[in-house]
């Protein structure tokens, strides 16, 4: 769907429902940011074309709907970024544009959403309705709006949650030519290989459950359809030494994640077994959180975060966290300024790679956010096929995003 | 046999005057006896709050520093009040204003002395996580106010010993040293000044972990819903140690909005708006 195609959906949707709104007494809300950003790299990327510096500028509004009883809301979140060299990088997305319907116990949601799953920090593993916005960020903290049919029924025995997903979001890759960070092959979107044979319409579903008993938060799910990370497979027929075509097998996933919060601990744990190409495989992660209030009398807080991270295919693992331990320190100000510092490490136990990264954001007046990122390979270790394509990839970014 | 006669018509009078408005402090525990007239104090407050049900309410929250710069928070903060008495209210609070933390929202089911339980939905990732309550002491919102200042109050929470009685304002207050019993809490102490007359509080001073004086809160602005039910619109909150301060003002407050348990699930954190 061109961005085009959305404008003028989302605009005629909007008129119908501000033209309703009057009539019927619906409450209207808007609201969202618009952020400017400098991403910088100071190594060369793999050939010249590389850039070094990309200014860009991403908006958000979230338009919302809701009747005077709470129980209809229709909301919708049009996502755009413009970056100044990366074509794929520029880009349109609805985070969201749903109708809900709430009625006691129940919940339903119909149209595209975000939802998330799970505990950990460092690699949040059991989460999988949503596809990662790859484009966005390093880190997968971002993510596309995915279309489905929620249904959710909240009791005493814990909420129980299904999920019909009829829609495949692909993930998106920097531009070949210009983009970064880049491991200096393309990926090509547009030829993407499916297992399903429906492609991007395979039907794919979900089941979550959660149940909070004393200090345990507990959730288990499971899903059948299309895995959300592509294979990049560097064999002859996706491979032809510049360009690799992503393949989407189809896997099945159990689910467990589980949470203890005890005094300042928070101990965590999530857990998948996983069928994918008739092979079993089990990965994990874990850890635990605690933090240190009020450190020095400062009135600032300071947490502190370790957790394993497993992949039972251990080297061939297509992804990079087989047998890693991340670390983080988060420091909190407290202040009239929202101010944190958060600074993280993932090392490979097996490779030796080390990444770093720093984050700190503070609030600037009242509607204004400043946010500095750096991202540094500190090591990459060999025979870390992804660490060492990734080697000279790393970064500075600096935004300031206005909120309305 | 004597003396058992009169904790007997201590505890008639007692239950009688809390069943008639505007008590006199003569049907209290003798001054005498310190802590059961503290004790009975804070009762009788939280008596006039029994069966409230359940409010709505929008506040907001003036922060001022030491050299006069002014920043405000909004927010809107639901409660449920706990048919069980021995046990806390349950709250949902969602932030309006900074934009950038708009509709990030805490559900909190308060304990008497075990801890509370909290989670915090962050809309960005569309994540809840249950936090720890173990901070109910640090700055809320970069505030003077602590958490543990505007969450339940309820009796079980503390130890109370009466310490006087004087004139506050144009009224005449009881005053009452409270101590946590609860754990972390930022406080070893605070006195609290409860009136006479309709036994709302008026002012409480903290004394933060080294018993040193640290905060006042003043009660100002009352105003009676329901005809019982009575509920101070404005906050008022000055550090003693770093000169900042912070005004709570509750603007808008319905009773019986018909809000129940439903209403403060994890389901509704996600919905909260």
């Amino acid at each position: 769907m061109g961005a085009l195609g959305v404008c003028a959906a989302l605009s005629a949707i909007i008129m119908a429902l501000t033209s309703a709104s009057s009539a019927i007494a619906l409450d209207i809300e808007l609201s969202g940011y618009i952020e400017p950003e400098w991403r910088h790299f100071p190594n060369d990327g793999p050939t010249p074309t590389h850039e070094h510096d990309f200014g860009s500028i991403a908006g958000e509004i979230e338009l919302a709907f809701f009747d005077r009883s709470g129980d209809h809301t229709f909301i919708v979140t049009p996502f755009a970024r413009v970056d100044e060299h990366d074509h794929e990088r520029s880009h349109v997305d609805l985070r969201e544009a749903k109708y809900q319907y709430v009625n006691g116990d129940w919940e339903i949601v119909i149209g595209i959403d975000k939802v998330f799953w799970g505990v950990t920090e460092f690699w949040h593993l059991v989460d999988i309705i949503n596809q990662t916005d790859n484009v966005e960020s390093a880190d997968g903290e971002q993510k596309l709006g995915q279309p489905m049919l929620r249904v959710s029924l909240a009791r005493d025995w814990g909420t129980l949650t299904g999920f019909y997903l009829p829609y495949f979001r692909l993930r998106q890759f920097p531009d070949p030519v210009t983009g970064r960070p880049t491991p200096g092959i393309t990926v090509r979107d547009e030829r993407a290989i499916f297992e399903s044979k429906d492609k991007r319409f395979n039907p794919d579903a979900a089941l979550r459950y959660t149940k909070t008993i004393d200090v345990f938060d507990i959730g288990l799910s499971y899903f059948k359809g299309t895995a959300r990370m592509p294979v990049l497979d560097f064999g002859p027929e996706t491979y032809d030494g510049v360009s690799v075509v992503p393949r989407y097998d189809l896997i099945s996933q159990a689910g467990i994640d589980v949470q203890a919060t005890i005094g300042p601990w928070l101990l965590k744990l999530e857990g998948t077994r996983r069928e994918q190409r008739n092979q079993w495989y089990t990965q994990a992660t874990g850890g635990a959180e605690y933090t240190l209030y009020n450190i020095f009398d400062t009135g600032t807080d300071l947490g502190i975060v370790a957790e394993y991270m497993y992949d039972q295919r251990r080297l061939d693992a297509p992804q990079p966290f087989n047998d890693d331990v991340g670390f983080g320190l988060r420091w909190t100000a407290n202040d009239v300024q929202s101010t944190t510092l958060l600074l993280g490490g993932v090392h490979d136990l097996e490779t030796d790679s080390t990444a770093i990264s720093l984050e700190a954001e503070r609030r600037l007046g009242t509607s204004f956010k400043a946010q500095l990122e750096v991202r540094l390979l500190e090591k990459a270790g060999t025979g870390d096929t992804l660490a060492q394509a990734l080697k000279d990839e790393d970064m500075v970014r600096f935004r300031i995003a206005y909120y309305f | 046999m004597k003396s058992h006669l009169f904790t007997l018509l201590t505890a008639a009078l007692l239950a009688l005057s809390l069943s008639v408005r505007g008590a006199h402090a003569a049907t209290l525990p003798a001054t005498d006896d310190p802590e059961a007239r503290g004790l009975a104090i804070a009762t009788m407050s939280d008596e006039t709050n029994l069966g409230f049900g359940d409010t709505k309410t929008e506040l907001r929250m003036v922060l001022t520093n030491a050299s006069g710069q002014v920043s405000e928070r909004r927010m809107r903060f639901n409660t449920l009040e706990n048919k069980d008495t021995k046990d806390g209210d349950w709250n949902l609070m969602v932030f309006d204003e900074p934009r950038d933390v708009k509709g990030t929202a805490m559900l909190t089911y308060s304990h008497i002395l075990e801890p509370d339980e909290q989670w915090m939905f962050l809309p960005a990732l569309k994540r809840v996580k249950r936090i720890s309550s173990v901070n109910k002491s640090g700055p809320f919102m970069g505030s003077e106010f602590a958490f543990e200042d505007f969450s339940g109050q309820e009796v079980g929470k503390y130890s109370y010993l009466w310490l006087r009685d004087e004139a506050c304002g144009d009224r005449e207050c009881h005053v009452v040293e409270r101590r946590p019993l609860y754990k972390h809490s930022g406080y070893t102490r605070s006195l609290a000044w409860t009136d006479t007359q309709d036994y709302q509080i008026r002012k409480v001073v903290y004394y933060d972990r080294k018993d040193a004086l640290l905060k006042t809160l003043t009660f100002s602005k009352y105003k009676k819903y329901l005809d019982k039910y009575w509920r101070s619109h404005d906050l008022y909150m000055e550090n003693h140690v770093t000169g900042k301060r912070t005004r709570l003002v509750w603007e808008n407050i319905s009773f019986r909005t018909g809000l129940s348990e439903k209403d403060f699930s994890q389901n509704s954190l996600k919905r909260a708006r």
